[in-house]
């Protein structure tokens, strides 16, 4: 008996060994693991079905076409990406497209070095974009991603029919809004809501009160500012900050924007229990799924501070892909053969309309652009041409939460803009101190860190264009 | 095998041995794997870079991550203080023959079997200021200013927490308890109530002093449970929020790992908490085994 369970022990004692081992040596390098005739794509899952369904339908066609398989490892959330690339690129694992938002290329992945500098590989290419779009996409004048995925911004969507039962015109103005709000809280409806419970939400209505505040120079001031070259403790802080403060003391956001996630907003904006709500042009996707018949229109975040003009957030590149810059030089040219064909305008069509849920707002890539409808439209001529990029895509993580956790309390009224701003520049000089953070990242490069991230050589994708 | 002229019984170590690999392989490995790497900056992705105590030195200086800290206390306190009392009064009054003694058992021991992740999405509608549960109770019986908001006022928002970690955890401390009572001999009892003593005579003197290895079990489980696996439940309700007032040091410690790509300061906070865990775990052990005499 005894001698049975020691056998079935050390056996168990080897299994365990074995299955922890790898079948080749470890290597952080990815040359050794990549399989020449196979693609991963890293990323998070596709939020609606109908996208997934496009991406295979497209991989299965390109597969049929060049018996490359695609493997597509699409799980989780886009904060998750980060987390996951990290696993695989410890283990060895590959990877050799990665879809990911800019906002984390610029923070995180382009400065450590870990995404490939797509400016001279993507030449080629160029022309499947409509111009301006790789704008965006571009840091210290080099592209890292290339946008596959809707145009995104910040914007405010109303309830047509609330407005018309009322008698209320939408407003443009902070008096205007006051008024609008005081008839609809006295019929029971909530003016106005924000994703206030979703942490990361509260620096998007500051992207659009900084831009008024600044007319329209939000990124500049932020670039001098991590550049050392200002303070954040700046009067036009102060009134954008300031200007959001008067929304809650007016009455029109109320106490529950502070729990409201972005399903409880969406969910009482599409039950006719808020009139109005702000959040990202994503959200127009999912309230049209959510009740296909629910009557949506766009209007632009009114202008809260005088003699100012409408400023909103708005990008390409809020869902783009990145190829690592661990990549396998073997397998660089079944990538890009890849990203060729999915840039086709049929593919790019099929796959992008699809997340959109049928209307994206922008064409991101040629021909990828479906049935245009009112709010649509209203985004494109009206809100597109008053915006400047994300903030967040300029400052670092760090500050972004920084920012998040004060613009809570200065609505709120439990600080003041002052200390908020004081808050925040603390957070800087402490990210600059500790951890050596430098803003233009890119000017400091060696030229080693840029061979690092530079491909070996350049597949003619010309020869697959069809 | 055989050392001098003592033979050892090979057998109990071999049958030890399954465990202890898996505990050198997925916990001591791992621990002095982040301790080394606590030494290092590391993105996660480049080289690690050798710079000293500078981690330590960074986590010392950083307010936020002893304000995370100081939750984290308030919570692991608050959670194990609530948690016990509430679970020894349960046991304490489910012991006896009640009406529906097997629902209320089942009923308060049902949120143990679900996931944290289930719990903080449920409790989150719970809470929330528009659909909630209890904000329409409280407009319904006419409350509306017991009003507040739960998860969106920071001096609130961790105590709501709280609520939820105790409410997830109290059927399971109650069977501990619930068990260690009927373990103790109804003679005790019997004789007390000859020598008339009555039922609070009986809980002080009996009761309470039985059940000294399950209090001490059952404190050391929450209080060490309420350290380290706060993660999930703070992470999927408040995300840390409102203004960082839910902060714990588990969840500043993955946005340092995970969204600040800064996997040495990540390591030395971890030893800073593990240090402080470990302190105060030792010393709540020691104090209340002392009866015992347990070795510690």
């Amino acid at each position: 008996m005894r001698k049975s369970l020691v056998i079935a022990i050390i056996s168990i004692i080897c299994i365990l060994f074995a299955s922890c081992s790898k079948e080749e040596s470890a290597s952080t390098s990815q040359t050794a693991t990549a399989e020449k005739e196979k693609i991963v794509i890293l990323g998070p899952a596709c939020t609606l079905a109908e996208e997934q369904a496009a991406w295979d339908q497209v991989i299965a066609s390109f597969t049929a076409e060049t018996g490359i398989e695609v493997e597509q490892q699409r799980q989780g959330t886009w904060d998750d990406t980060l987390q996951r690339l990290q696993t695989r690129r410890i283990s060895g694992e590959q990877v050799d497209l990665i879809v990911v938002g800019m906002g984390t290329v610029s923070a995180s992945l382009a400065p450590a070095g870990q995404v490939m500098d797509l400016t001279e590989l993507m030449r080629p290419l160029y022309d499947r974009f409509p111009e301006g779009v790789l704008d965006s996409c571009t840091l210290g004048g080099h592209l890292w991603v290339i946008p596959y995925q809707d145009a995104s911004g910040t914007s405010c969507f109303y309830n047509p029919d609330l407005f018309e039962q009322y008698g209320l015109s939408v407003p443009t103005t902070l008096a205007e809004w006051i008024d609008v709000a005081e008839v609809f809280s006295a019929n029971g409806i909530i003016p106005f809501m924000i994703q206030g419970g979703d942490n990361w939400a509260w620096a998007m209505p500051f992207f659009d009160t900084y831009g008024q505040a600044t007319g329209g120079e939000s990124v500049e001031r932020v670039e001098e500012w991590l550049s050392g070259e200002r303070s954040f403790n700046d009067p036009e802080v102060y009134e954008a900050m300031n200007a959001l403060k008067a929304l809650f003391d007016n009455g029109i956001l109320t106490s529950e924007s502070f729990a409201t996630d972005e399903d409880a907003m969406l969910a009482n904006f599409v039950q006719g229990r808020t009139a109005m709500i702000f959040g990202g042009t994503w959200i127009y996707a999912s309230l049209k799924s959510m009740n296909p018949g629910f009557e949506i229109r766009a209007t632009e975040f009114p202008v809260l501070i005088e003699g100012a003009e409408p400023v909103h957030a708005f990008a390409t590149g809020d869902g783009a892909l990145a190829i690592p810059s661990w990549i396998s030089d073997d397998n660089l040219e079944n990538v890009m053969r890849f990203v060729e064909y999915i840039l086709r305008p049929e593919n790019a069509k099929a796959i992008i309309c699809a997340n959109a849920g049928g209307n994206p707002i922008f064409e991101v890539v040629n021909g990828a652009i479906g049935e245009s409808d009112v709010v649509t439209e209203f985004l494109n001529e009206v809100s597109v041409p008053h915006s400047v990029t994300y903030l967040d895509w300029i400052w670092p993580t760090q500050i972004n939460d920084a920012i998040c956790s004060v613009m809570s309390q200065v609505v709120g009224g439990r600080m003041s803009a002052e200390d908020a701003a004081s808050y925040v520049q603390d957070q800087l000089d402490t990210l600059v101190s500790q951890e050596d953070y430098v803003y233009a990242w890119w000017d400091s490069w060696s030229e080693e860190d840029w061979q690092e991230v530079t491909p070996a050589t350049i597949p003619d994708v010309t020869a697959w264009e069809v | 095998m055989r050392i001098g002229k003592r033979k050892i019984d090979t057998f109990p170590y071999l049958m030890c041995l399954p465990a202890i690999i898996l505990f050198t392989i997925f916990i001591i490995l791992p621990f002095f794997d982040g301790l080394y790497m606590s030494f290092f900056k590391w993105d996660g992705f480049s080289e690690p870079e050798f710079i000293g105590l500078r981690n330590y030195s960074n986590s010392i200086h950083d307010s936020l991550f002893w304000l995370s800290m100081k939750h984290t206390f308030i919570y692991a306190i608050l959670v194990t203080v609530i948690k016990n009392v509430l679970a020894f009064l349960l046991a304490y009054i489910l012991v006896r023959k009640v009406p529906f003694q097997t629902l209320f058992r089942t009923g308060i021991y049902l949120p143990v079997t679900l996931s944290y992740v289930v719990i903080g999405v449920l409790w989150s509608w719970v809470y929330n200021p528009t659909f909630g549960l209890i904000n329409s109770f409280l407009t319904m019986i006419g409350k509306e200013e017991w009003i507040l908001g739960w998860l969106s006022d920071p001096d609130i928002a961790l105590y709501s927490v709280v609520v939820v970690d105790v409410w997830k955890w109290l059927g399971y401390h109650m069977v501990l308890y619930l068990a260690g009572m009927q373990a103790i001999s109804k003679d005790y009892y019997e004789a007390a109530s000859i020598d008339g003593a009555n039922g609070f005579k009986q809980l002080i003197h009996i009761t309470i002093p039985q059940l000294n290895s399950t209090i001490v079990v059952n404190v050391l489980m929450s209080l060490t449970g309420a350290f380290a696996s706060n993660y999930d439940i703070v992470n999927v309700m408040t995300g840390g929020g409102p203004a960082n007032s839910t902060e714990v040091s588990l969840t500043y410690i993955v946005s340092n790992a995970f969204r600040y790509s800064n996997m040495g300061k990540a390591n030395a906070m971890s030893m800073i908490l593990f240090a402080f865990v470990f302190v105060f775990g030792f010393i709540q052990l020691r104090i209340m085994s002392r009866e015992d005499g347990y070795d510690v």
